[in-house]
Formats: C-alpha cells, sequence, structure tokens
C-alpha cells in the first residue's frame, strides 16, 4: 500500500487490486474484481457499463463512502483503507465534492445556505463563507435564486446548487454519480457544458458513473465496466 | 494519517456551528407541523397534567395541613425535650415567657401560646373518666385556635374556675353547660392535684381523640392546681402564616433559648396527616413515571419515524462529511426545541388554570370530611403552583426526550451511507 499511498503526484485516484464483494440475501454477489484504476488530475473521465456492472461501487468506494474487501484505493495520495471512520469522513469533508442523483440538498436551507453549509462544517468564517457561496452560485449562473429554497427550485437548478455546494470547498476531486439520471436531455446538457466549464477553467478532476451516452460523451475519458471488471479504458 | 488528522477544522462544534444546527433544527421542526405540535402537546400535557394534578393536590394539601395545625395542635411546638417521648408533668419548660417573646419576635409568627397539661380523672357526679386536661392562655387561643370556633354549646374560655369539653366526654360524663366537674390528678413533686370547673363550653371537632379526651381549663388554674410555677408550661405552640416555614421558625426561636428545647413541626405533631400527604405524593410520582415512560416512548417513535423519512437527508449529510455525533447533535437540538415548545405551552396553561382556579376556588363533589373525618379537608380547592415540581415534571421530560434520542443514536452510527443515499426521499 506504501507505493500506491505514496504516488500523489500524478493521480488523483489510485485503485491497485480492488475488490467488493456484497451479500445480497445471504448470497454473495462480487460487485468488484481485482480491479486497477488510475485516475489523474484534470481528468473528466466517465464509468459507465450495465446495472450492476460496479460502476457506483468503484466511485462509493473512490469517495470513502464504502470499503474494500481486497486491495488499495488511494485519494490525493492518502489510503483509505487505513483511515478510521471518523478520518475518512474528514477527507470526504476537505478533499472531495460529491455530486449525487438525487441531488440531496437540505430541504429546509436556501441554496445558498446549502452551499454555505458545507463551509461551516469545514469552520471557514461567516463572512467568508457568504462570500464564498455567493460567488460560487454567481459562477453557476444561479445567484438569483441563492434565497430559494430546494422545494422552489427545478431539478436542473437544484443539481447546479449540488455542483456548488461540491466544488466551493475546492475539492481535488469531483464525484458524480448519475448527476443526470433526473434531468431532461436540455438540462443535462446545460450541467455537462458547467461541468466541462469547471474542469477546464478551474481545473477540477471529476468522476462520474453514469447510463447516460451524453455524459460519456462530454468526459474525455470513457472507462467501461462489466460484471465487476474494467472492459474498456479509452480516452476520446 | 496524520495530515487528514491535521486537517480537522478545530472549529467542528463551534459555536457558529451550533447556531447554524439550531436554526436547521427548528426548521427541521416545521417540516411536518401537524406532527410537531403532536408530540409538542404530548409534552405539554404531560407538564400540565402533573403540574396541575400537583397543584390541586397541593392546595387540597396546604389547607389540610394549615386548618389541621390551626384546629388543635399548631404549626410547631417548643418542648421540653423529652416530653414527646415521655409526658411527664416535671418535663417543663422553665421559662416559657423568655421562649415566648424571642419567639414573638421571628418574621412570620402570628402567635405563640403556652400550653400546661396532665391526664386527669374527670368527675361529673357518679360518671368518671380519664381526661388530658390542658391548661390554656384562652384570650391567646381564641384568636387562632379551631376549638374556640368549634363550639356546640355555651362558648369558650374567657375566666378563671371554667373548663371548655368535648362533646364526647360531655355525653359520657353527663356533662352539659353549666354543670360542674371535678378534675384528680398528680401534682409536680407528687402531691394532689384537685380543680372544680364550671363548663361554659362544649366543642364538637370531628376528631374522635379530642372530642373524647380533652378538656380545657385556664393555664392559671392549671398552675395552680397541678403546682406549676407561674413561668412553667409543657408546650409553646407556634402558629405561623407560611406552613413551609413553620420548622425553621421555631428552630431558630429554640436556637434563641437558653436551655436546650425540642422543636417538633406539623409533619411531627400531625404523623397521620404527614402519611396521608406522603401517600397521595408517591401516587403522584407513579402517574408521573407512567406518564414520562410514555411520551418518551411516543418521542422515540416520531424520532425514528424521522430517522426513516430523512433517511437519504442523513446519508448526504454523513457523505459529505458530517460526523454522526454532528447528526445526532441536530437531533438532539430538535429534541430540545419540541421539548421547550411542549414545556412552555404545558407551564403557560397550567399557570393560567392554576391562577384562576386559585383565585376562584374548586367545589369539592362530596364533602370530604364526611369520607376521611379528621383529615380537615377543605370543601374547595385552590390550587397552588408547586414549582418545584413544575420543574422536577419538564427535567423528567427533557431528560425523556433526550433519552429518546438513543435508539435513533445507534441506528445513525449504523448508517450505511451508501444503502441510505439510495433512499428515496
Amino acid at each position: 500500500m506504501s507505493d500506491v499511498a505514496n504516488r500523489r503526484t500524478a493521480h488523483v485516484v489510485d485503485c491497485a487490486g480492488v475488490s467488493r464483494t456484497y451479500q445480497e440475501d445471504a448470497v454473495p454477489v462480487q460487485a468488484l474484481r481485482d480491479v486497477d484504476f488510475q485516475f489523474s488530475r484534470g481528468e473528466f473521465a466517465s464509468l459507465s457499463g450495465p446495472s450492476g456492472s460496479g460502476k457506483s461501487t468503484l466511485l462509493n468506494l473512490i469517495g470513502g463512502l464504502d470499503r474494500a474487501d481486497e486491495g488499495a484505493i488511494a485519494v490525493d495520495g492518502v489510503a483509505l483503507n487505513r483511515l478510521s471512520e471518523s478520518e475518512l469522513s474528514d477527507l470526504r469533508l476537505r478533499r472531495i465534492g460529491f455530486v449525487f442523483q438525487s441531488y440531496n440538498l437540505i430541504p429546509v436551507l436556501s441554496a445558498q445556505e446549502n452551499v454555505e453549509f458545507i463551509m461551516q462544517l469545514q469552520g471557514v468564517a461567516r463572512g467568508e463563507r457568504a462570500e464564498q457561496a455567493v460567488e460560487c452560485l454567481a459562477s453557476l449562473g444561479i445567484a438569483e435564486l441563492a434565497r430559494r429554497r430546494p422545494g422552489e427550485l427545478s431539478g436542473g437548478q437544484q443539481q447546479r446548487v449540488a455542483i456548488a455546494r461540491a466544488i466551493v470547498t475546492d475539492p481535488v476531486l469531483l464525484l458524480a454519480d448519475e448527476p443526470s439520471a433526473n434531468l431532461d436531455s436540455g438540462t443535462t446538457e446545460e450541467l455537462l457544458k458547467l461541468l466541462r466549464r469547471l474542469n477546464h477553467e478551474r481545473g477540477i478532476s471529476i468522476l462520474t458513473a453514469t447510463h447516460d451516452p451524453m455524459v460519456m460523451s462530454y468526459a474525455k475519458r470513457r472507462v467501461v465496466l462489466r460484471d465487476g471488471a474494467i472492459v474498456e479504458d479509452s480516452a476520446h | 494519517m496524520a495530515e487528514i488528522s491535521a486537517e480537522v477544522p478545530a472549529s467542528r462544534g463551534s459555536a457558529g456551528l451550533r447556531a447554524s444546527v439550531l436554526a436547521m433544527a427548528w426548521r427541521n421542526l416545521w417540516r411536518n407541523p401537524r406532527r410537531t405540535w403532536l408530540m409538542a402537546g404530548g409534552i405539554a400535557f404531560a407538564i400540565w397534567m402533573l403540574a396541575f394534578s400537583f397543584a390541586l393536590q397541593k392546595g387540597a394539601f396546604d389547607v389540610m395541613a394549615d386548618n389541621g395545625a390551626r384546629l388543635w395542635l399548631g404549626h410547631a411546638q417548643v418542648q421540653h425535650p423529652d416530653f414527646e417521648d415521655e409526658p411527664l408533668l416535671e418535663h417543663l419548660i422553665a421559662d416559657v415567657p423568655r421562649l415566648r417573646r424571642s419567639v414573638e419576635a421571628l418574621d412570620g409568627v402570628v402567635a405563640a401560646a403556652p400550653r400546661a397539661e396532665a391526664t386527669a380523672l374527670v368527675s361529673a357526679g357518679e360518671r368518671s373518666f380519664g381526661a388530658l386536661v390542658v391548661g390554656v392562655e384562652a384570650a391567646s387561643e381564641a384568636r387562632w385556635s379551631g376549638l374556640a370556633d368549634a363550639v356546640a354549646s355555651g362558648g369558650y374560655l374567657d375566666g378563671s374556675g371554667q373548663a371548655f369539653v368535648g362533646a364526647a366526654m360531655a355525653r359520657n360524663l353527663g356533662l352539659s353547660v353549666g354543670d360542674e366537674m371535678v378534675m384528680l390528678g398528680t401534682a409536680k413533686a407528687g402531691g394532689v392535684a384537685a380543680a372544680v370547673a364550671e363548663v361554659v363550653g362544649v366543642f364538637s371537632t370531628g376528631s374522635a381523640g379530642l372530642d373524647r379526651s380533652l378538656a380545657l381549663i385556664p393555664i392559671a388554674d392549671f398552675r395552680a392546681a397541678w403546682n406549676l410555677a407561674p413561668e412553667e408550661a409543657h408546650r409553646l405552640v407556634v402558629v405561623v402564616d407560611d406552613l413551609g416555614e413553620a420548622l425553621d421558625t421555631a428552630q431558630a426561636a429554640a436556637a434563641a433559648a437558653a436551655a436546650p428545647l425540642r422543636v417538633l413541626d406539623w409533619h411531627a405533631l400531625m404523623p397521620e396527616v404527614k402519611q396521608f400527604i406522603d401517600l397521595k405524593v408517591a401516587g403522584l410520582y407513579f402517574l408521573f413515571a407512567i406518564i414520562a415512560i410514555i411520551v418518551t416512548f411516543s418521542v422515540v417513535n416520531a424520532f425514528l419515524m424521522t430517522l426513516f423519512e430523512r433517511t437519504a437527508e442523513f446519508g448526504m449529510l454523513k457523505a459529505i462529511g458530517m460526523r454522526p455525533g454532528g447528526i445526532l447533535g441536530q437531533l438532539q437540538f430538535e429534541a430540545l426545541l419540541l421539548w421547550a415548545l411542549g414545556a412552555v405551552v404545558g407551564v403557560g396553561v397550567t399557570m393560567g388554570l392554576v391562577l384562576w382556579l386559585g383565585a376562584m376556588g374548586m367545589p369539592m363533589p362530596i364533602d370530604p370530611n364526611e369520607v376521611m373525618p379528621g383529615l380537615n379537608m377543605p370543601d374547595r380547592i385552590h390550587p397552588s403552583m408547586g414549582w418545584g415540581l413544575v420543574l422536577a415534571a419538564c427535567l423528567t421530560l427533557l431528560a425523556g426526550t433526550q433519552l429518546a434520542l438513543l435508539a435513533p443514536a445507534v441506528r445513525l452510527r449504523r448508517l450505511n451511507c451508501v444503502q441510505a443515499l439510495r433512499t428515496p426521499e
């Protein structure tokens, strides 16, 4: 693991021999089999494949939301299997941004408060927090929605707020799990343009699990999984 | 792993974050207003029920104890140290006037009256019965003693050579107002104590013990017949304006006296009343515990429902880096606010009712003294706030609502982010 952990310069994600088996109704299901995967800084890659291929599992393992049974994963040079639950929690807070399929905004907070909340967890001072949140929302073109609560926003607008929440802390890695699943094609395209812009302009490394061909077409690298193994890894 | 730990912000759990989580908790409460009002209503009802039932009981207990004390025994008594356990004629307070002066000088003392007493054979014509003959200072006792108001025939003592006797004693001896009775006993230092008195009044209290065995005569007559010095007495009966201060007041008086003395408050003087009240209070505490448990379980249920409904949200919070303790802290704030809401409503309603009924009085459906004679129950209850119990009720329910989070806390700690995020919102 030390080799993996020490290679923190080029690869923001480094997976070596990663396997993960679930128990479903007492039946073992191998979601990932001996996966090796490297993901460099500034990349925009899609993880695709049929349902049950292991793409979300891999994304969850990289995000520290789940633990591998075998193998090693390092994010930004930090070996995840050596971390306690609270250290994993801190790693997610400081270095990884998450965008979820269902947006998962806090319904009782306004868009700006949702973006500020993660900074509060990080201990950012109030004034700085508000300033950064407003700036971030403005950069995503939704400054005028700052005071609205999620229930008052469309799906696309909610996903933009979710992206703002994910990038406002300047993470080394943005993980998006089926970010377009609940959006129409027009909104999906707008969202993808936004992600591409963030990738180009801010150099944010973006890894997204998706079924959506449009998402795959926007990613610079396409990784295809089948039956828990990577079967294709191509740049375009 | 030092690098990650070092990045942990010092401000996790800071005042700013707590304020923000508190605001979130308040808003979360109103995501389901009906449930919030139901839970807060449950807490308010529990507080109201406990506080109001205690206020009602306290109002009745206070009057019962006060009536009992004012009937005969007083709120407190100062005695010779051995008199209560061994009521001998020789167990006297040597300098009652001095003690009385120091007692009457204390704040809250309404009256202080000396008494001397002895068992004697009381005779009228051919009939004789054993009785407790008590020498009292009639003018002083008439101002507060319920006996002076319990006249069945004739009147209260107002001069030398008179006797005021219980109705059962009068009946047993065949006495009527104007008849003479003879009292024979053992005087101080072993001589014969003998006195003759004219019955000027007969009292009826409803207490069989008092009505059957008590005969009052002026204390000067008693001292003369039983050979006591003018400054000697067996008890100094103290009446105060605040029942709760009786013991402290009498102890302060006894402390000021030169000789060692014993102080008894109404708890010791009327143990049957104290036991009755203690029994009722124990019943209330039992009721209190049952209600607190029911409310706690309803809050547990509501918070488990909350956890179930907001699984995806908690999964997201955990995923973005909020620790389970932080999420639990948010639920604790929600429980705290829920409790505060219930407590404000519960205490407010209780206060309003107690103030209103305290002024109006609540009539008893039946005469309680017919059901429980001798306990001096009032026929109208004026509820009185027992702030100690209100506080206890509020704090118990606060503890209950916070304890109710134990089950959600265990589930939160075990919450799997991946599964939680897949839960439909």
